[in-house]
């Protein structure tokens, strides 16, 4: 799986999680999507574990600038044994 | 029926884990219907016009759906998890009406855990005792604070 997969992944957890549509780009911030805030955030977590069957640390999703970022945590995850 | 709990349990986050489950039982009495429409003034007929609802084909008065989400947050803040909870999103869907006297169960199991939120993801449901009959399917999420 490469960024790309990961983002379009991803676009269907956001579909799901936001009530606006949002297009993913790997530059889009949550700062540029007014719904995007601190709770809809922890529910895009919950759903990216699970689809992803990935845990995330505390603490490092909050290190990601971008969904391009974010996407490279989700593969970093998905490398670990 | 449960009795009603005057003290919050205290469970912490690591306490919990995948699987976890938990019921308690509520009645939909006159206070508590009494009260819900003391606080909120929903007097639609097919709530407090017993021979309206009645023709519209019910047994009697409809109870507020949203009833449900009022046991939810008791369950929430007082069995389970307790008073370090703290409600983030509740997504639920009602199957069945609920009548003035019924009995209902909320089961609540722990489905997801995001730890690096301390969010648990809660997968409930709401069986009616009276009517043998699911009154209500949700899937919830509560964030355990510290303290």
């Amino acid at each position: 799986m490469n960024q790309i997969e990961v983002i379009s992944k991803l676009q269907d957890i956001f579909d799901n999680v936001f009530l606006e549509p949002v297009e993913l780009t790997p530059l889009l911030s949550a700062k540029d999507v007014p719904e995007w805030d601190s709770l809809t955030h922890i529910s895009l977590m919950v759903a990216v574990e699970k689809a992803f069957s990935v845990r995330f640390r505390v603490g490092e999703v909050e290190t990601t600038r971008n969904v391009g970022d974010f996407a490279d945590l989700i593969l970093k995850r998905l490398q670990e044994p | 029926m449960s009795e009603p709990s005057s003290e919050p349990r205290h469970l912490e986050y690591q306490d919990i884990s995948i699987g976890t489950k938990e019921t308690h039982e509520y009645v939909i009495s006159q206070d508590v219907f009494e009260g819900f429409l003391e606080a909120f003034h929903d007097h639609s007929p097919i709530h407090v016009d017993e021979a309206y609802a009645v023709e519209c084909g019910f047994p009697g008065k409809v109870m507020h759906g949203t009833l449900l989400n009022g046991f939810l947050s008791h369950f929430i803040g007082m069995v389970f998890p307790g008073r370090l909870s703290l409600l983030l999103a509740v997504d639920l869907r009602f199957s069945q009406p609920s009548f003035l006297g019924d009995v209902i169960r909320l089961e609540a199991v722990v489905v997801q855990k995001l730890d690096a939120r301390k969010v648990l993801v809660l997968d409930t449901i709401f069986t009616n005792l009276t009517r043998d009959s699911v009154a209500a399917r949700g899937r919830i999420q509560v964030m355990l604070r510290d303290r």
